[in-house]
């Protein structure tokens, strides 16, 4: 079982106290003794004061009464009169200090009467001296059997005074006794109360110092970890002031740009304002736009419908000039045989010949004209059919067109709602980028007390560090100091 | 602008119409020849006026089974039944669609050749028929006109070759060189 420091001690300290204790009690009833056995000495001088000065009482009241006797001078009775109450005062303190030795009590008790006798003679003989002479007194006999009281009242004080000799004798002895044994106790409760304290001091403090060397060791090695934990401690401290001073410098940078989306929101949310001016305004010329296209589309289809007549009409011509082709060539074919039959016929078919040349002339100019008048309406034809076509075209360019602008006008239409939407979320924008600049300059006043922890928290690390290191160096005394004392306690372990 | 230009062409072609049967006919004229400009296979050719004897278009042929390519059928003119020939397969090249125009030969025994398009009329000084080579049997010459040098068919040199058997055969083969 492993004993706590608390109960060694308190272990060690119930030994020196319980051996004070017994010391003390061993004193104190010796030292009580030593009281009791002084008192009852001091008792015994008191009552053979208290006899003596009975005695001597008695004696005044004699010497008083012989005075007054031999002179029978008044003045000499006031030692008498003073020596009557002493001698009650006296005797009651004898009395009372005799109560608890009944032998004294009964020798007391026998002393009265004959004090008694002894006052009353005395009293007897001055009355009677105050009416007879010195001589008839004297031969009175009453001197004798005076002086015969006082003996024996002086013997019974002497037996009296001579058992408390004998009573003071023994309580002298038992006196002494007493302080030899106080003496006895105290030297040799001192020395084996010394010796168990010294052996309990010795067991604890090697108890102790194995068990404070352990911990000391383990508080050497706690305090090396703490310090190395402080070190990391401080170099984090460190960094986190920097990281804070970083932090901070960023909320900063953060503050202001968010001061800057605030405004550019602001002014997106005024440009879309604009815009959604802008868009109903071209949402308007857009519609006038479309009206105009409609009016452009209606033209068109009588352009197309104009075209198609005049196609028409051109492929008449056609169908009319096919037929004076047809006549042209018939002419000139005719006109060639006529040509072919005049030669045959020689001199008499010479003239016929210049007509049918004339007429094969005729015929082959109107077929060059015909041919070149079909050009011509082929040419317009074609024409005609291209600008049919294109015309077409254009139609379909002018529908495509205003469903171009039926789309640019619902885009314009959707453009002002969204340029709209845009204009509240931008105003939505600033309101939250405003929010949060003014959350950020509170975040920013939070990392400032936080960086200035961080500082405190440096500050306070390296208290730590030094702390730890103090701590360190205070193990490594004390680890000293344990090892010089179980060293010192095992040199005397060993020279015991 | 193309109207008034027809106008001034119709106007003209009525002045010179007119005009020309008030002048008096002239005394003396070079020799000249009447030409019949036709096309075949995109080629210009030129007819002898006095070797057609009539130029018809748009003839019905009946047609007449023939093992001879260029035979296109019989064609009746004037009383006269004469067998009709394409002169594009005359002339060596492939054979087409059935042409449109046929003259009719002035011949002992008629024929008629048929081509795809007559041109014009041409009326040109001898003077203007250029020799050609001695291997261009079916030719006459070349006739120098607008059009540039055109062929001069010699359709007497053609009759020729149908009586002679022989000769028929030795016909260009189809797609060489032309005349």
């Amino acid at each position: 079982m492993t004993w706590t420091f608390g109960r060694k001690l308190a272990l060690g300290f119930a030994i020196s106290v319980l051996t004070v204790f017994v010391i003390g009690i061993a004193g104190h009833r010796a030292t009580t003794d030593l009281i009791d056995n002084d008192r009852w000495v001091e008792h015994t001088y008191q009552v053979k004061h208290s006899l003596s000065e009975l005695l001597s009482s008695l004696k005044d009241v004699e010497t008083g009464q012989r005075g007054f006797l031999l002179t029978r001078d008044e003045g000499f009775l006031e030692p008498y009169k003073a020596g009557l109450s002493d001698v009650e005062r006296y005797f009651a303190e004898a009395k009372r200090l005799m109560g608890d030795n009944p032998a004294q009590q009964q020798r007391l008790n026998a002393l009265r009467p004959v004090v008694d006798q002894r006052l009353a003679l005395m009293a007897k003989s001055i009355t009677l001296r105050r009416g007879e002479s010195v001589e008839a007194f004297t031969n009175s006999g009453i001197l004798q059997e005076g002086k015969q009281q006082m003996d024996d009242l002086r013997r019974r004080v002497a037996e009296l005074d001579e058992a408390e000799s004998v009573l003071l004798s023994q309580r002298q002895a038992s006196a002494q006794a007493s302080t030899a044994s106080a003496q006895a106790t105290i030297v040799w409760g001192s020395l084996i109360g010394t010796v168990l304290v010294g052996l309990a001091g010795l067991a604890i403090s090697r108890s102790l110092a194995a068990q404070i060397g352990v911990t000391v060791r383990h508080v050497q090695a706690s305090s090396a970890e703490l310090q190395a934990a402080a070190n990391q401690q401080a170099s984090g401290a460190k960094e986190q002031a920097t990281a804070m001073t970083e932090v901070t410098t960023t909320i900063s940078e953060l503050m202001a740009t968010s001061r800057q989306i605030a405004d550019s929101a602001r002014r997106v949310a005024e440009i879309a304002s604009q815009t959604a001016s802008q868009a109903r305004a071209g949402d308007s010329t857009v519609g006038r736009g479309t009206e105009a296209v409609a009016g452009i589309k209606r033209q068109v289809d009588a352009i197309v419908s104009h075209m198609l007549e005049l196609g028409k009409k051109s492929q008449q011509i056609g169908s009319v000039l096919d037929i004076v082709a047809e006549l042209a060539e018939q002419t000139n074919i005719l006109a060639i045989n006529a040509t072919i039959e005049a030669a045959g016929a020689g001199e008499a078919g010479r003239r016929f010949g210049v007509v049918a040349d004339e007429i094969r002339k005729l015929a082959d100019r109107v077929g060059g004209s015909t041919k070149e008048i079909r050009g011509l309406i082929d040419d317009v034809r074609a024409a005609v059919n291209t600008t049919v076509m294109t015309t077409e075209t254009g139609s379909k360019a002018v529908e495509a067109g205003s469903e171009q602008f039926f789309q640019v006008a619902t885009a314009f239409r959707q453009i002002t709602a969204q340029v709209s939407t845009a204009t509240e979320a931008a105003r939505e924008i600033e309101l939250s980028t405003k929010q949060q600049a003014t959350a950020v300059e509170q975040v920013n006043v939070a990392i400032t007390n936080v960086a200035q922890a961080s500082k405190e928290s440096e500050v306070s690390t390296g208290q730590t560090l030094r702390t730890a290191v103090e701590l360190a160096s205070l193990s490594r005394e004390l680890l000293k100091l344990v090892e010089a004392e179980r060293s010192a306690t095992t040199g005397r372990g060993a020279n015991t | 602008m193309a109207e008034l230009r027809s106008r001034f062409t119709a106007a003209q072609l009525r002045a010179d119409f007119d005009s020309a049967f008030t002048l008096a006919h002239a005394a003396e004229s070079p020799p000249q020849l009447d030409l019949l400009v036709i096309r075949v296979a995109d080629h210009y050719y030129a007819l002898d006026l006095a070797q057609v004897t009539a130029l018809h278009a748009d003839r019905k042929l009946t047609e007449a089974p023939s093992p001879r390519r260029e035979l296109l059928g019989l064609v009746g003119l004037r009383g006269i039944v004469a067998p009709v020939y394409d002169l594009r397969v005359l002339l060596g090249y492939d054979a087409a669609a059935s042409p449109r125009w046929l003259a009719l030969v002035n011949a002992p025994a008629p024929f008629a050749i048929a081509f795809e398009h007559f041109e014009r009329h041409l009326r040109v000084p001898t003077s203007e028929l250029a020799a050609l080579g001695a291997s261009q049997s079916a030719t006459r010459g070349s006739v120098s006109t607008a059009l540039g040098p055109v062929p001069l068919l010699d359709l007497a040199a053609v009759y020729a070759g149908f009586r002679h058997e022989g000769r028929a055969e030795s016909a260009p083969e189809r797609g060489e060189k032309r005349p």
